[in-house]
């Protein structure tokens, strides 16, 4: 049986500097051999263990969507030992891959029903992967309507920016963009905080499912305005992070109660969270 | 399922002698046993209550070889991680305590299960023969009958040894255990009185822990409080003042399983290393922002006895995660007993 | 004890070393907030490689050289009843020899190695 510790070899094919403080990059990566591509099936809201080899392994979540064939892309922030030398290294670089680990977002679940995303600052990755895994063909009537609400502190730290701008002229979706401050004259879009703009723009949560994905302090501001809204804890979806090791339900780092963050999650709702130690 | 008898001497050869297995046995060293390979110079002590280390390491050693590579980037094959080669011999554990080998069958549900199997934890286990010794004389630290287990349990054994002062009669419960007797000569039929004899030690052996009056654990009462509330109780302050963090809880238990996964380079050759992890460790839950959710010791504290008693119980619905074996209690510098914290929590 | 053959006498006594760090979390002079061993920069590998465990007991030693008390909480806490106390009554004995300091006897002292005086044998600290 495949050793669930081992890697696979991917080279870097492209490293993106997303935001001005440089502290964001978006690296796309392309596997070594045909048959570790064909064995990475996943779906967005997993994340993988990115190994760096003399350095160790982060998680991070999958920014790329399953619809995106032949390559995979993560941003990745500079943090620590890892990943600050994953900001040193360069295009044609090898680095391994652990995957897919975790659960998916419940895309059972929110077939014909609205879609409500909100994100903040860098947490927006596997949105990323789910707002174009919804806007693939195959895959849009499949959902009813979808709004999305995301922002970070000031421009130059949104993630994607170029395709936000162009999500922002779909009429197939609603896209929110805002910032909490801005010095900008040319800023076209919403000034204001993430939970303010929440407030504003989702009306209704009938047949509605949220998710929710951001820094703690986000999340504790959105979460009563979505109860506000009229969503019930089983609609409004999270996904967490913690330290990881294995990634594979093993080493017993990551457990939240008795729920494995790497197995049983990152992504949960906010009843089962409900139900578990508020320890993370 | 069946008996041989053998004088302690011609047991103590075999040993010596048995080919096909490496063999372990609890010798004595400075002034405790532990588990070691059988060599010429080493004399196996069955006259022990229990060794300091649990056996665990001999399935699950300390720290273990992953992966290694080079960090050459002359090397066409840099960076990518190869699997160390490894070598899964026969081995055989003489002497363990019914305790110690519960124990891993409790732990291996969390290495072997359907989704993923650690390769190196699983070989071993296969590869290992598990000959218990049943306890005579349990010690005041011992509670293993309250946790699913008892003096002479056969859970996790291939055959179970009694001790009857100069002869060992042997009971073999699986075929394993069968295959490495019969390497061992000088194995007789034993006769009733031998049974008759070993079933007594038995009885005597359960009456007795069974008497210990410290080994009253509310396990029933614990069961049945949901998690939440034993989590926000306020005991913990109290439960965990005298604390030290150290981890000689953790790292002498036969259930606990943290690890920890470590790169190490030298020069241009690398390795990946896994070694044993404490959940009393500071650091352990420390993320790379800054953040640590289990930054006070109460809630370290917390973690372990929730893990071991509730989170465990939750997740594989089976007895807690403990097999009575008694070392924490009794090597635990600020005499820290689970059987009294799990009665705390119970209330 | 001639030099060749104290190295390996010394890895003889800590063969057993399970890192399991209580001799460090019980000594009342390792306050640092973060461990050496704990630090991002590797100065140490965490297996129990011997030359690892050695660096470790060697630089704990040190660190807490020239205020240690010899309380033996360390010795006492081992499980492996390892004799911690060998390094750190080295450094204690160099200290008195070396600079006639024995620590704890005054609440008004310097630590040994951060006080510098003016007639001190060398040039600097």
């Amino acid at each position: 049986m495949q050793n669930p510790y081992l890697p696979y070899p991917v080279r870097i094919e492209e490293i993106i500097v997303e935001t001005d403080d440089k502290s964001l990059r978006t690296f796309r990566l392309r596997f070594l051999r045909p048959e570790h591509e064909k064995a990475f099936k996943y779906l967005p809201g997993q994340f993988a263990e990115l190994s760096v080899a003399g350095k160790g392994e982060v998680p991070i979540g999958i920014a790329s969507s399953p619809t995106e064939e032949g390559y995979l892309l993560f941003t990745i922030n500079k943090v620590g030992l890892v990943t600050s030398h994953l900001h040193n290294m360069k295009e044609g670089d090898i680095i391994g891959i652990r995957g897919p680990l975790g659960n998916t977002y419940p895309w059972e679940r929110m077939q014909g029903k609205d879609v409500v995303i909100i994100g903040g600052g860098f947490a927006f990755t596997t949105l990323r992967s789910s707002i174009i895994y919804m806007l693939h063909p195959e895959n849009r009537p499949k959902f009813k309507k979808i709004i999305v609400v995301y922002g970070a502190r000031r421009p130059g730290l949104l993630l994607y920016k170029e395709e936000l701008w162009e999500w922002e002229k779909r009429d197939d979706m609603e896209m929110h963009i805002t910032v909490d401050g801005t010095d900008d004259p040319d800023w076209k879009y919403n000034v204001g905080f993430v939970p303010t703009i929440t407030e504003q723009k989702i009306k209704s949560a009938d047949n509605a499912i949220a998710i929710v994905c951001g820094p703690p302090i986000m999340i504790k501001f959105t979460q009563p305005v979505l109860e506000k809204i009229g969503f019930p804890p089983e609609n409004i979806i999270l996904s967490l992070e913690m330290r990881m090791k294995c990634g594979i339900g093993m080493c017993g780092r990551c457990n939240i109660g008795h729920k494995f963050v790497c197995k049983d999650g990152p992504v949960f709702s906010l009843a089962e969270l409900q139900q578990l130690p508020p320890e993370y | 399922m069946y008996y041989k008898i053998f004088d302690k001497e011609d047991w103590i050869n075999g040993l010596h002698k048995i080919e096909g297995y490496k063999v372990f046995v609890p010798v004595k060293e400075n002034y405790y046993h532990i588990f070691l390979p059988i060599d010429k110079d080493i004399t196996p002590d069955f006259s022990f209550h229990n060794t300091k280390l649990s056996p665990k390491s001999i399935i699950y050693p300390q720290s273990e070889r992953m992966f290694e590579f080079v960090v050459d980037p002359e090397q066409p094959d840099a960076y990518v991680l190869k699997e160390v080669p490894k070598e899964f011999p026969s081995q055989a554990v003489v002497g363990i305590r019914p305790c110690d080998a519960h124990a891993f069958q409790i732990v291996k549900v969390n290495f072997d299960n359907p989704e993923y199997k650690d390769p190196w934890w699983t070989k071993r286990y296969e590869a290992t023969t598990f000959i218990g010794l049943g306890c005579n004389r349990p010690r005041s630290t011992c509670f293993c009958s309250k946790v699913g287990g008892g003096p002479f349990n056969e859970k996790g054994l291939d055959a179970i040894m009694y001790d009857l002062g100069d002869r060992f009669l042997i009971k073999v419960i699986t075929d394993k255990g069968g295959d490495f007797i019969g390497g061992i000569k000088g194995g007789k039929d034993p006769q009733d009185r031998d049974i008759k004899e070993a079933e007594s030690i038995k009885e005597e052996a359960e009456k007795e822990i069974n008497s210990n009056i410290n080994i009253n654990m509310n396990l029933q009462e614990l069961a049945e409080k949901p998690i939440l509330a034993v989590f926000d109780a306020p005991i913990w302050d109290k439960v965990s003042f005298p604390c030290i963090n150290c981890g000689i809880c953790t790292y002498l238990c036969p259930t606990c399983w943290c690890f920890d996964i470590q790169d190490e380079v030298y020069k241009k050759n690398g390795d990946r290393i896994r070694n044993w992890d404490s959940c009393m460790f500071p650091i352990f839950t420390l993320h790379g922002s800054g953040h640590n959710p289990r930054a006070e010791k109460f809630r370290r504290v917390r973690q372990r006895f929730m893990h071991k008693l509730k989170y465990y119980v939750e997740k594989y619905g089976d007895g807690v995660q403990c097999s009575g074996c008694g070392r924490c209690v009794r090597y635990c510098p600020t005499n820290m007993d689970i059987r009294e914290i799990c009665n705390i929590m119970a209330k | 004890m001639p030099i060749e053959k104290r190295r390996l006498h010394i890895q003889e006594l800590i063969q057993r070393c399970i890192r399991c760090y209580a001799c460090r979390n019980v000594c009342p002079l390792c306050y640092c907030p973060t461990c050496f061993v704990d630090e991002r920069i590797p100065w140490l590998g965490k297996s129990i490689d011997p030359t690892d465990t050695l660096t470790f007991h060697i630089l704990r030693a040190f660190h807490c050289a020239g205020r240690c008390t010899d309380c033996g909480a360390c010795e006492r806490v081992c499980p492996m009843a390892i004799p911690v106390r060998i390094f750190t009554k080295k450094l204690n004995k160099e200290a008195f020899d070396i600079f006639s300091w024995e620590a704890g006897l005054s609440l008004d002292q310097k630590p040994l190695l951060t006080a510098y005086k003016k007639d001190d044998y060398d040039d600097f600290l």
